[in-house]
C-alpha cells in the first residue's frame, strides 16, 4: 500500500463506568489509503462507532482515548490544534440519524453555507453556489429552491443526501460514515450507497463506513475490518473476507446474510448463539471463544495474529476456508 | 428522485396566515400591543396631569355613576387626581418593570442554564446548587431587606426582581439543553469544527427559543404581579408615581365607599397578565420548530 491517508496505531478507548473501566476499544490499528473504502464491521457494542467518534474527537466525556499514533496525511491527529484544523475541512463525518443530524431551526442552505464560510471563507454568494453544486451532485433536483427549506420539509432519504452534500462542501479527502443507511428504507439505502460509491470515484474520496450490515459491505468495500469486543479479529480485502473468511466470527456473520436462491424459503436465518462478552476489565485469550464452535482450551491463551499477504486474522483454528 | 416542481408560498405569508387563525394569539397580542401603545403615548392620551391634586374634587365616581362627569371618565382618587390619567401612566410603570425584569433575569437564567446543561458535570453541580440557594430565598423578604437598605424606587424593584427571578429560566433551559446536547446535529456541528460558543449560540439557543418565549411571557406576567404586590406593601414603586399595584394599595382604605378605586386598576392588571399569557401560548404554537 502507498503511504496511507489515515493511519491509526494501537487505539484504545476506555470508559469509566460505575462497575469499573470498560475497555470499549482494545488497541486497534488500521490504515486507510486515499480513495479507498474501508468498512468497519461488527455487531452492536463492538467499538466500531467509538472508533469513528474517536477519530473526530467526539467521544463522550467519560471516555478517554489513547493511541500510539493517529495521523492524517502525516499530521498528528492527537494534537488538538492540528485536529481542529483538519476536522470539518479535510475530514468530515455523516451520522446515522438524518432526522436529528440537521438543526431544525435553520434552513439547509444556512447550515451548508455556514461551515463552508468558516473553513474556506469567501463570499456568501460563492458559498451558496457551492451548496447548489453539491446538492446537485448528490442528486437533489431544483437545488436552489431546496436551500430555503427546513429539515422537517425533507424526507429521510433527502436529508441523508443533504448531510452528505454538507459534508462534501469543503472538499474533504476522508468521509467517515457511521451507519449512514441504517435509519432509511431499503430502497433508499441502495440509492445512498450507490451515491457514496459514485462520489468516491468522482472525487477520489476515502470513506470509512461503519456498519453491522455485511450485505451492504459486500457492495461497496475495498477493504474490510471485522471487529469483535473492541478488537480487530480479521482484516483483508473484500474478496479475501468474503471468499476466504478465516475467523469463525466472520464466517458466522457471512452465514447470517440471507442470499436469494441459496437461503431456503422458510428455513431459519443464521444466528450466532450467545451474547457479546462484558467489556469491563481484562480479556484474556479469544473473546469469541464462548460462542465459537471450534473453541478449545488453547483459545484461553493469547492468540497470535496470522497473516497471508494483506489478509490478517486473530485465530488459532483452521485458517482460511 | 422526483424533482420539486412548485414553489411553496413564501414563508412569511404562511406564518402570517397561521397567526391570524390562532384566536387566542390574536386577542392576546392585540391587548398587549394596545397597552404598550397606551404606555408609549401616555402624555398624548391622558386627559389630565396624573400628579395634579384637587382636594375639592376628591373621589368623584366614574362617568357611568349618577354623580360621574365626562370631565373625569374614570373618576378621581382620594386626592382628586384624574384616575384615567393615572391608569394610563401606570401602564408605563407596569410594562417597563415587567419587561426589564425579564430581560435581566432571562439573560442570567439562560446563561446559567446553557452552561449547566451543555457542560454537565461540575458546572452542572455548581449551577444546580446556585439555583437551590436562590429557591430557598423568599423574594418578598429579600426585596424588603434591599428596599430597607437602598430605599424604594422603580429601579431598585427592577434590579431586585431581575436578580431573583431567573430560576425558572435556568431550570428549563438546563433540561432542554441537556436533551438537545445529545442530538446528532450538535455532534455534526462539532465534527464540522464549530466552537463551543458557536454551538451554544447557534445550535442550542434557537432550538430552545420556544421554551424561552413561553417562560419569558409567564415571567413578565409574574414580575408585573410581583411589582404590584411589592408596591401594595409599600416596598416597591413609591408615590406619587402611578403604578397599578400602588393604586390598589392607596385605594384599599376606601374600597367600601369607592369600590371603583380598587376595581379599575385591578381589572387593568388582570387583563394585562391574562393577555400576556394568551400571547405567550400562541407564540409558542407559532414558533416551535416543526419536527416530523
Amino acid at each position: 500500500m502507498n503511504k496511507p491517508l489515515l493511519s491509526v496505531r494501537d487505539l484504545r478507548i476506555d470508559l469509566n463506568t460505575r462497575l469499573g473501566v470498560l475497555h470499549a476499544v482494545r488497541g486497534i490499528s488500521f490504515d486507510v489509503a486515499a480513495g479507498e473504502t474501508l468498512c468497519i464491521v461488527g455487531e452492536s457494542g463492538c467499538g466500531k462507532s467509538m472508533t469513528s467518534l474517536a477519530l473526530m474527537d467526539l467521544l463522550p466525556r467519560v471516555a478517554s482515548r489513547s493511541a500510539q499514533g493517529i495521523t492524517f496525511d502525516g499530521q498528528d491527529l492527537t494534537r488538538r490544534r492540528i485536529a481542529g484544523k483538519l476536522r470539518g475541512r479535510r475530514m468530515a463525518m455523516i451520522f446515522q440519524e438524518p432526522m436529528t443530524a440537521l438543526n431544525p431551526a435553520f434552513t439547509i442552505g444556512d447550515q451548508m453555507v455556514e461551515a463552508y464560510l468558516y473553513h474556506v471563507g469567501g463570499t456568501r454568494a460563492k458559498a451558496v453556489d457551492r451548496a447548489v453544486q453539491m446538492l446537485e451532485k448528490v442528486g437533489i433536483g431544483s437545488a436552489r429552491s431546496r436551500l430555503g427549506q427546513y429539515p422537517h420539509q425533507l424526507s429521510g432519504g433527502l436529508r441523508q443526501r443533504v448531510m452528505i452534500a454538507m459534508a462534501l462542501m469543503t472538499d474533504p479527502e476522508l468521509l467517515i460514515a457511521d451507519e449512514p443507511t441504517t435509519a432509511l428504507d431499503v430502497t433508499i439505502q441502495a440509492q445512498i450507497l450507490r451515491l457514496l460509491k459514485d462520489l468516491q470515484q468522482e472525487l477520489g474520496l476515502a470513506i470509512i463506513l461503519i456498519t453491522h450490515d455485511l450485505g451492504l459491505v459486500s457492495r461497496i468495500a475495498d477493504r474490510i475490518v471485522v471487529m469483535y469486543a473492541g478488537a480487530i479479529v480479521e482484516e483483508g480485502t473484500a474478496a479475501e473476507i468474503f471468499d476466504r473468511p478465516a475467523h469463525p466470527y466472520t464466517r458466522a456473520l457471512i452465514d447470517c446474510i440471507p442470499q436469494p436462491g441459496k437461503t431456503e424459503r422458510g428455513a431459519p436465518l443464521g444466528t450466532i448463539p450467545g451474547v457479546v462478552p462484558s467489556l469491563i476489565g481484562r480479556q484474556d485469550g479469544c473473546a469469541f471463544r464462548d460462542r465459537c464452535a471450534l473453541a478449545g482450551p488453547r483459545c484461553a491463551n493469547d492468540i497470535p495474529t496470522q497473516a497471508a499477504g494483506s489478509h490478517r486474522w486473530v485465530c488459532i483454528h483452521g485458517g482460511r476456508a | 428522485m422526483i424533482a420539486m416542481t412548485t414553489n411553496p408560498p413564501s414563508r412569511t405569508a404562511k406564518t402570517l396566515r397561521k397567526m391570524l387563525h390562532h384566536p387566542s394569539l390574536v386577542v392576546g397580542v392585540a391587548i398587549v400591543a394596545a397597552m404598550i401603545l397606551v404606555a408609549i403615548f401616555a402624555p398624548l392620551l391622558a386627559p389630565h396631569d396624573p400628579y395634579v391634586q384637587d382636594i375639592s374634587r376628591r373621589a368623584v365616581p366614574p362617568v357611568w355613576y349618577e354623580k360621574g362627569t365626562w370631565e373625569n371618565i374614570l373618576g378621581t382618587d382620594q386626592l382628586g387626581r384624574d384616575y384615567l390619567s393615572r391608569l394610563i401612566y401606570g401602564a408605563r410603570v407596569s410594562l417597563l418593570i415587567g419587561f426589564s425584569v425579564v430581560l435581566i433575569s432571562g439573560i442570567i437564567g439562560t446563561t446559567l442554564g446553557l452552561l449547566a446543561g451543555y457542560f454537565g458535570g461540575r458546572v452542572d453541580t455548581l449551577v444546580t446548587f446556585i439555583v437551590t440557594v436562590r429557591l430557598a430565598m423568599p423574594v418578598i423578604l429579600v426585596a424588603l431587606a434591599v428596599v430597607a437598605l437602598f430605599g424604594g424606587s422603580m429601579w431598585v424593584v427592577i434590579t431586585v426582581l431581575g436578580l431573583l427571578k431567573w430560576d425558572r429560566f435556568a431550570v428549563v433551559v438546563r433540561s432542554t439543553t441537556q436533551q438537545i446536547r445529545a442530538l446528532d446535529y450538535i455532534a455534526s456541528a462539532r465534527s464540522a469544527g464549530a466552537s463551543t460558543f458557536w454551538i451554544l449560540l447557534r445550535e442550542v439557543l434557537p432550538n430552545i427559543a420556544p421554551q424561552l418565549i413561553v417562560i419569558a411571557t409567564i415571567e413578565v406576567a409574574s414580575a408585573i404581579l410581583m411589582e404590584a404586590a411589592l408596591s401594595f406593601l409599600g416596598l416597591g414603586v413609591q408615590p406619587p408615581l402611578p403604578s397599578w399595584g400602588l393604586m390598589i394599595s392607596e385605594a384599599k382604605s376606601y374600597m367600601f365607599f369607592s369600590f371603583w378605586l380598587i376595581a379599575i386598576p385591578g381589572t387593568a392588571l388582570a387583563t394585562l397578565v391574562f393577555a400576556i399569557n394568551l400571547a405567550g401560548d400562541g407564540l409558542r404554537d407559532m414558533i416551535t420548530p416543526e419536527r416530523s
